[in-house]
């Protein structure tokens, strides 16, 4: 089998004797070499694979680039020969790297035909073992997780090639690389005067701030729950007053919190992901929602309520449920006589039932069935006043 | 329970009709809200019940490390709030009530184990339980469930069986008979 290897036009001296370098790995798939009028032809061994062809004739034409430049054949002080207009403008030979024995993917051998490579990115993530694919897509996930030898070594190079290409003209490839690098992202004189992590610190409204009457130490010893029950610094927090019924309160960091899980309890836009995004005017929009509550037909205020009540994590609370949509909010009672807003969502109908037949208790479905606190004898539940006031 | 359908029918009218007025059948007799949920929670066992196989394929697929936490959440989620707005429809939908079949039998509630995962996703934002407290209980639900589809199985195989062996035994008997004939013919 032979392949022609040419890429650029080269002035040849018909037969000069060219020396050419073939490591044993790939001199044991050659069989012969040759150089003629610019052209190095190699003759391969037809049993090898396709891969070892290629680092073979990468070898070689990288050898051909090397060899055949013209700055190193011509001899000092002698007259140059000047190439006619016709072939400094032919065109290069389009036919280099034609095999006949290409990687494909087949379409036709398994479930997962062809993947885009938009669709590859995830599955290299995942365990191939666990996937239905053909040995083709197989390979091309491995592809794409380490890349194969062969091309990765013509990649190293070819760089290198360039790079002796561009030392030999006198360029500084590091100083280019240097360059480079200052265009990734703005540096900092080392003279600039400012803290430069405060500049670009990203501020939003979002962020959770600290209150400015508070000491830096007070904040940093609050947990995270207790921090989101702080007084919103932008005024961004609301309250719910009733007559007869205790004042409510709602700060603006707990409602953010709960926004992207419960939104769509309160029929706000939900992603492809079923969450309600976290954004300031849904926050607003979940707390307009859950002060507008008790202007709902069919709720019942449970003044008395608790949150996850007979259990360790039990806690007072005056719980408003709607009975039409089945949600609940609940407002933790604090020490100071307050009650805040904790969490709100739409119970399932064992909650539903326990909390109707237990005054306003809300215990979770997991709790529920560890304690089997719900009888699923259907009488059991009727002769009581449900926490009605 | 005792499962009647015409007295269930009956709550569902009677609460539609009273949503209809702008009422709701908890504020106006607790009692009969009462038993009309514990009607719900009967459809609402078999509509989950019926939707298993998917809520199975994302549980195996947390548990063999295919998909991560946040991923098996988002389709958790979307899988069982999809269900529950079917249960939504279905409880208030006479003609599906009308054609509706009750499995009394499950010894479990199959719906309810589906709610407390749901539910722990909110424990994990809150930071009461980790995602490995949820791997695992998730891990006891499905070997639970699985343990009684194989059960359930088994029990239609032993069907099988007892009924083979019955026509296994009456062909004998014919067999036999067939032979005493030909015996009283030769003689």
């Amino acid at each position: 089998m032979k392949r022609e290897i040419h890429k650029y036009p080269y002035n040849g001296r018909g037969e000069d004797a060219t020396k050419i370098f073939l490591s044993d790995q790939v001199c044991e798939q050659v069989v012969s070499v040759s150089y003629r009028n610019g052209q190095i032809l190699c003759t391969i061994k037809d049993k090898i694979t396709h891969k070892k062809k290629e680092i073979t004739l990468s070898a070689a034409f990288i050898f051909g680039i090397l060899l055949g430049m013209p700055k190193a054949a011509r001899p000092i002080g002698v007259t140059p020969i000047v190439s006619s207009a016709s072939e400094i403008h032919r065109a290069a030979p389009q036919h280099l790297h034609q095999y006949k024995d290409a990687p494909t993917v087949n379409p036709r051998l398994g479930k997962i035909r062809f993947i885009a490579s938009d669709k590859m990115i995830p599955l290299i993530y995942l365990n191939v073992e666990q996937l239905n694919v053909n040995e083709e897509t197989l390979k091309r996930l491995q592809k794409l997780r380490g890349g194969d030898l062969a091309s990765n070594l013509a990649i190293i190079a070819i760089g290198g090639v360039v790079y002796l290409i561009l030392l030999s003209t006198g360029v500084n490839g590091f100083a280019i690389l240097q360059q480079i690098g200052k265009w990734n992202g703005p540096t900092v004189d080392p003279g600039f005067p400012y803290d430069v992590s405060k500049i670009f610190r990203p501020k939003t409204g979002l962020q959770m701030q600290k209150p400015s009457a508070m000491p830096q130490q007070a904040y940093s010893s609050l947990t995270k729950s207790e921090r989101r029950q702080l007084a919103d610094p932008l005024g961004r927090d609301g309250s719910i007053e009733v007559d007869s019924y205790p004042r409510l309160d709602l700060r603006y960091n707990q409602i953010e919190f709960k926004t992207p899980k419960h939104g769509p309890d309160h029929g706000l836009t939900e992603d492809n992901k079923g969450r309600t995004p976290k954004t300031e005017a849904n926050a607003i929009a979940l707390r307009d929602s859950l002060i507008n509550m008790p202007n709902r037909k069919n709720i019942v205020w449970y003044t008395n309520g608790q949150y996850q009540g007979g259990t360790p994590r039990g806690r007072d609370c005056v719980n408003l449920f709607d009975n039409d949509t089945g949600v609940i909010a609940v407002y933790q009672k604090e020490p100071n006589g307050s009650n805040l807003f904790l969490t709100t969502c739409k119970l399932t109908r064992m909650e539903t039932d326990h909390l109707k037949a237990n005054n306003g208790n809300f215990v979770t479905e997991r709790i529920l069935k560890e304690q089997s606190a719900v009888s699923p004898n259907i009488q059991n539940n009727i002769n009581n006043k449900n926490g009605l006031q | 329970m005792d499962y009647s359908k015409k007295r269930h029918k009956q709550l569902v009218i009677r609460s539609q009709d009273l949503k209809n007025q702008g009422q709701n059948l908890f504020i106006e007799n607790p009692e009969e809200d009462s038993e009309l949920s514990k009607y719900n929670i009967v459809v609402e066992e078999q509509v989950f019940w019926t939707h298993r196989e998917n809520f199975f394929l994302l549980m195996k697929n947390f548990l063999d490390n295919i998909l991560d936490f946040d991923e098996f959440e988002t389709a958790f989620s979307l899988l069982y709030r999809k269900t529950t707005e079917e249960v939504d429809m279905f409880i208030i939908d006479l003609k599906q009530i009308d054609k509706f079949q009750p499995s009394l039998t499950r010894p479990y509630r199959f719906a309810s184990f589906i709610g407390s995962i749901f539910r722990q996703f909110e424990e994990v934002e809150d930071e009461y339980c980790t995602e490995r407290d949820v791997k695992d209980f998730v891990k006891e639900v499905y070997l639970k469930s699985q343990i009684f589809q194989l059960d359930q199985q088994l029990a239609l195989a032993e069907k099988y069986l007892n009924f083979t062996k019955a026509l296994l035994g009456f062909t004998s008997l014919l067999a036999i008979y067939q032979v005493l004939e030909i015996f009283s013919w030769v003689k």
